[in-house]
């Protein structure tokens, strides 16, 4: 299929770009990598008036480690990110849940904020956001706003970004001393959106005991959820424990590649290989392996 | 090297494909379907031909009044081109051809209330056939499409079965799944002047000009494009008739008429679903003293290929270990859901699973050794084919297996490498057994081929019908061609010839293309080389004898004159070869795996595949056609499926949930070949390899998730989900659920 018709600009800065957003209101789209517009369009699964194409933004291609968090702005790719040393440094979960992202050829293209927008529940990089409770900067002709992760994800492939506004980056707070985290799934296929996927990030306080477990999940609900298992996991930690607690609080949906109660199987599954990996990073970061 | 026609076309999005090749200008042609499953249709004619840019729309009324079989080899004729009654979801009852895509689209979108669908009382899944009140197509009573029978009177093998001191019992179930060809399904057509142009994609031109000609009762002519995959897929005759309709009620104007990916998934056809029931007698030392199969096929509503691949299937259950009292029930019943039809393996992927995934259970039982169970049973020179009743010459089971045991030795012994890391591995095997002609005592397979020399260019053309999808049969072609001409590669060109009156090959089907076709095509280049030389003998007024060619195809001379070859007339030479003899070829298979016990996820981490190729024309093209099985049979194992939803209707659209694997994540394949001591005693000692190798990759798959986790997988696809329920259950009820008398011993 080809997509249906539409129109196209490419502004050449941030302003202009922001200023052919603002014209166009709710007719206007932003393409980036088009790692999933692109296909929704030839499917015809969405037909949006105008693109707005911001490839041409290299000003929105950067990676850096700045204060308490790694900032990737709007025009990053996924294997920029993954390949940027200093950030995966900062926080290793970007790392661990991008190479979970579609294939290298897609992560070539597709942009990690583009993917944060798109706002898809079985996203990886949208859980990560969510786990680690990072801010998405959206910026208008008028000025610039940062949206926390809890307000970001409106509902299934729907952000907080509004007509006439462009994302232009997103933070992911640095990894703190004595955490750790892990990134695990299960698809279908190698680079299919995972049937289940979980992220997690365990803090240890000052005696190596569990202060904070908290997952985040993919495909199993409208929006990234994110659990607090610090009390299921207990100080000791009980892994299996709070794999029942996160089993009992998923309430994924059937499709034709699992079934609900498969997926909420593996929800528990992967919540304690999570959080198993990330205690163990944890204790390592903390000189305790 | 293996040189495809093909390869850099494709790769490079320059081949010419059914919808590039009907020229401009044209009308835009698609089908009109059914929702229902079974149902009475009405189509509002007068209001589809009034929306804007629609030229042209058909339903039942416009079709010729005899039914046909889709099946261009000659199924039962139960098809009308648009049918008044649909008889499954997606079923054909109409179409329509508009100015530009952008009319057709919409007029698509408002067809679906413009077609009335009265429901009748539906068969909904196999179980229904059998129980059911409703029949799903009258032609069929009862639902039974076929039930054939193969081997041994069933009382006297059930008594044998009795009489030996072990019984086991076993059933495999099998999901139906689309063939996800790269093309769409597509077929062009024009009236003009001297008959009819009809472009098609089908595996079988020659076979669908002459149906053609007959259903139109007309000449026709066949323009040659490239096939876009077939797999068995472009084997069925559907699209073509009615973009001849379509064109014949736009005065003859040229209609590109296209199905839409949605249709190639879940309305076309599909690898046979259902079940396969093996029972095996056996002693205390593994001999199998007699066996009974019962294939049962959904065959859908109509025929097309359902008997024959029912029947297929039962044969290659048989045939695998026909020692002993071995008898082969199949049925194709018909429901009202998505037709069954050809596809690479023909039923043997279904049968190969069933019994190989048996055999393993046997050998579990009785301690034995997974090879020595095979090794003291498989099928020997000499042996009674059950399918035919004649003994089994030139082959070499035990031979494949002996490989198989060689080769994958370190493969058993050592951890295979790669992710996941972690997980608990195991490996199976599985024999296998394929054909290398679609024949029979009664049907034998036939080709000709024309070989013709251009004598100002020095060039050999091989004129053929076959039809060339990416198998790499015309690299082959001109192989034997070249090497029997004695004549450099580059000067032998194969030609699509598919004119009335050309050389007459029924198509890419049944692994024949390196036996029957390529035979042909040798004996034509044997006697076009005779040919030259008494052409050139008789200028020379000399004994042809006498004569020799260069090297170059240059001169011919008798040591004092010469003549040369660019001075000779045009010669062109036909030749055909006929076989009744099915070329069985077996092989077999290893498949190591990785297993998470507790996701259930299965991932194939390496596979060993040994062939009985005959004389293997083509190391590379051989070795090509393995690595695509092998991969099509990862895809049958685990992720392909087509799934119903209540209503009788496929909840797949496309390649988004049609789970086909992709080059991420594949395997390591090591291929080998048995030495060519074994023919088919055709005129080129090749076997067919095109399906052999997905025959047994399932089996072997089930059976290395068997020796990894302990569970026996007896459905396909085996899913995370399903080996993780085996798993519970295993748990759960530690009995087995199988009959089993076991003798006092």
């Amino acid at each position: 299929m080809k997509p249906p018709p539409f129109g196209y600009s490419r502004p050449e800065s941030v302003a202009d770009a922001l200023a052919t957003l603002a014209r166009l209101g709710p007719d206007g789209k932003v393409l980036a990598g088009g790692q999933s517009l692109l296909p929704i369009l030839s499917m015809r699964l969405a037909a949006p008036h105008h693109l707005v194409d911001i490839n041409r933004l290299s000003e929105l291609g950067y990676v850096r480690v700045e204060g308490g968090d790694v900032r990737v702005g709007a025009l990053a790719r996924h294997a920029q990110v993954l390949a940027d040393l200093p950030a995966r440094a900062a926080q290793p979960l970007l790392g661990k849940a991008l190479r979970l992202v579609a294939h290298a050829t897609i992560r070539n293209r597709g942009t990690t904020v583009g993917s944060i927008v798109h706002a898809d529940p079985s996203g990886e990089m949208t859980a990560v956001l969510a786990l680690l409770g990072g801010t998405v900067r959206v910026a208008t002709t008028a000025g610039e706003r940062d949206v926390p992760a809890r307000d970001f994800f409106v509902g299934p492939l729907e952000s907080a970004v509004q007509p006439g506004e462009l994302a232009v980056s997103a933070t992911f707070p640095v990894l703190p001393p004595r955490a750790g985290t892990a990134f695990v799934e299960v698809a279908r296929r190698n680079g299919d959106y995972a049937v289940c996927g979980v992220g997690a990030l365990v803090e240890l306080d000052a005696d190596g005991a569990v202060s904070s477990a908290r997952t985040a999940y993919l495909s199993v609900s409208p929006t990234p959820l994110v659990l607090d298992l610090t009390d299921a996991i207990g100080s000791e930690p009980d892994f299996a424990a709070a794999a029942v607690a996160a089993r009992e609080q998923v309430e994924p949906e059937p499709d034709i590649h699992a079934s609900a109660d498969y997926r909420r199987h593996l929800a528990g599954v992967l919540t304690e290989r999570a959080l198993r990996e990330a205690h163990a990073e944890a204790l390592e970061r903390s000189g305790r392996d | 090297m293996a040189r495809t026609v093909d390869g850099r076309p494709k790769a490079r999005g320059e081949a010419e494909f059914v919808a590039d090749a009907v020229e401009q200008p044209r009308l835009f042609g698609a089908l009109l379907t059914t929702r229902t499953a079974h149902c009475r249709v009405t189509v509002d004619l007068d209001a589809l031909r009034a929306l804007p840019g629609v030229v042209v729309a058909l339903d039942h009324d416009s079709v010729p009044a005899t039914l046909y079989s889709t099946n261009p080899h000659g199924g039962s004729a139960d098809t009308s081109v648009f049918t008044d009654i649909g008889r499954y979801p997606g079923d054909i009852v109409g179409a329509l051809a508009a100015r530009d895509r952008r009319s057709l689209q919409h007029a698509l979108d408002q067809s679906a209330e413009l077609i009335t669908e009265q429901p009748l009382p539906a068969v909904l899944s196999l179980e229904d056939a059998f129980t059911a009140n409703a029949e799903a197509n009258p032609q069929y009573p009862g639902n039974v499409v076929s039930d054939l029978r193969i081997g041994a009177d069933e009382a006297a093998a059930r008594e044998a079965l009795a009489a030996c001191a072990y019984q086991h019992t076993s059933t495999t179930w099998f999901e139906p799944s689309p063939h996800g060809c790269l093309e769409r399904l597509a077929a062009g057509a024009e009236r003009g002047q001297d008959g009819w142009r009809v472009w098609s994609p089908s595996q079988c031109p020659a076979l669908v000009r002459d149906l053609l000609a007959d259903m139109f009762a007309a000449d026709v002519r066949l323009e040659p494009v490239f096939v876009g995959g077939g797999f068995g897929g472009k084997e069925e005759l559907t699209l073509e008739p009615a973009a001849m309709l379509l064109s014949a009620a736009a005065g003859g104007t040229r209609v590109l008429l296209e199905s839409s990916r949605r249709q190639m998934t879940a309305a076309h056809r599909a690898r046979h679903g259902g079940y396969i029931r093996v029972s095996t007698g056996y002693d205390r030392d593994g001999i199998f003293g007699a066996r009974l199969v019962d294939v049962v096929f959904e065959a859908g509503p109509y025929d097309g290929h359902s008997s024959t691949v029912a029947a297929n299937a039962a044969n290659a259950a048989a045939r695998l270990y026909p020692r002993g009292t071995v008898t082969a029930r199949s049925r194709a019943m018909a429901t009202n859901r998505l037709p069954g039809g050809a596809f690479r393996g023909y039923g043997s992927i279904q049968a190969t699973f069933a019994v190989e995934t048996h055999v393993d259970e046997i050998a579990a039982r009785l301690g034995l050794d997974r090879f020595e169970i095979r090794r003291r049973n498989l099928a020997r020179a000499g042996d009674v084919d059950p399918a035919t009743g004649l003994p089994m010459h030139d082959i070499d089971a035990i031979g494949c297996l002996d490989q198989l045991a060689r080769t994958a030795r370190t493969v058993i012994a050592t951890r295979a490498s790669g992710e996941p890391s972690e997980g608990l591995d195991g490996w199976g095997i599985s024999m296998l057994v394929s054909t290398s002609a679609a024949a029979g005592a009664d049907k034998p397979d036939h080709a000709e081929v024309a070989c013709r020399l251009e004598p100002g260019s020095g060039t050999v053309i091989v004129e053929t019908s076959v039809a060339e999808a990416g198998q790499g049969i015309y690299p082959l072609l001109n192989r034997i061609a070249a090497n029997a001409l004695g004549l450099d590669r580059d000067r032998v060109l194969v030609e699509h010839d598919v004119r009335a009156g050309s050389p007459n090959d029924p198509g890419m089907f049944g692994s024949r293309g390196a036996n029957v076709t390529g035979s042909a095509v040798l004996r034509a280049s044997m006697a076009l080389r005779r040919e030259v030389l008494a052409r050139g003998a008789r200028l020379l007024a000399v004994a042809p004898d006498v004569v020799e060619l260069d090297a170059e195809w240059t001169v011919i001379r008798d040591g004092q004159h010469e003549v040369k070859v660019s001075e000779l007339d045009p010669i062109r030479v036909c030749a055909e070869y006929a076989t009744t003899d099915p070329g069985l070829a077996f092989g077999a298979q290893l498949a190591q795996v990785r297993c998470d016990p507790r996701t259930g996820a299965v991932r194939v981490q390496r596979v060993v595949a040994v062939h009985d190729a005959g004389v293997v024309l083509d190391e590379d093209g051989a070795r090509a056609q393995v690595e695509g099985a092998v991969v099509q049979g990862i895809g049958a194992a685990l992720s392909e499926r087509a799934t119903f939803r209540p209503d009788g209707s496929i909840a797949e659209s496309g390649f988004v949930n049609h789970l086909v694997p992709t080059a991420v994540g594949l395997p390591a394949v090591s291929v080998s070949f048995l030495p060519a001591a074994a023919s088919t005693g055709s005129t080129t000692g090749a076997k067919g390899i095109g399906e052999a190798a997905i025959m047994g990759i399932a089996a072997a798959i089930g059976n290395a998730v068997g020796s990894a986790l302990g569970v026996r997988a007896r459905e396909l696809p085996i899913t995370g989900e399903r080996v993780l329920r085996l798993l519970e259950n295993t748990t759960r009820d530690a009995s087995r659920s199988d009959d089993e008398r076991v003798a006092a011993s």
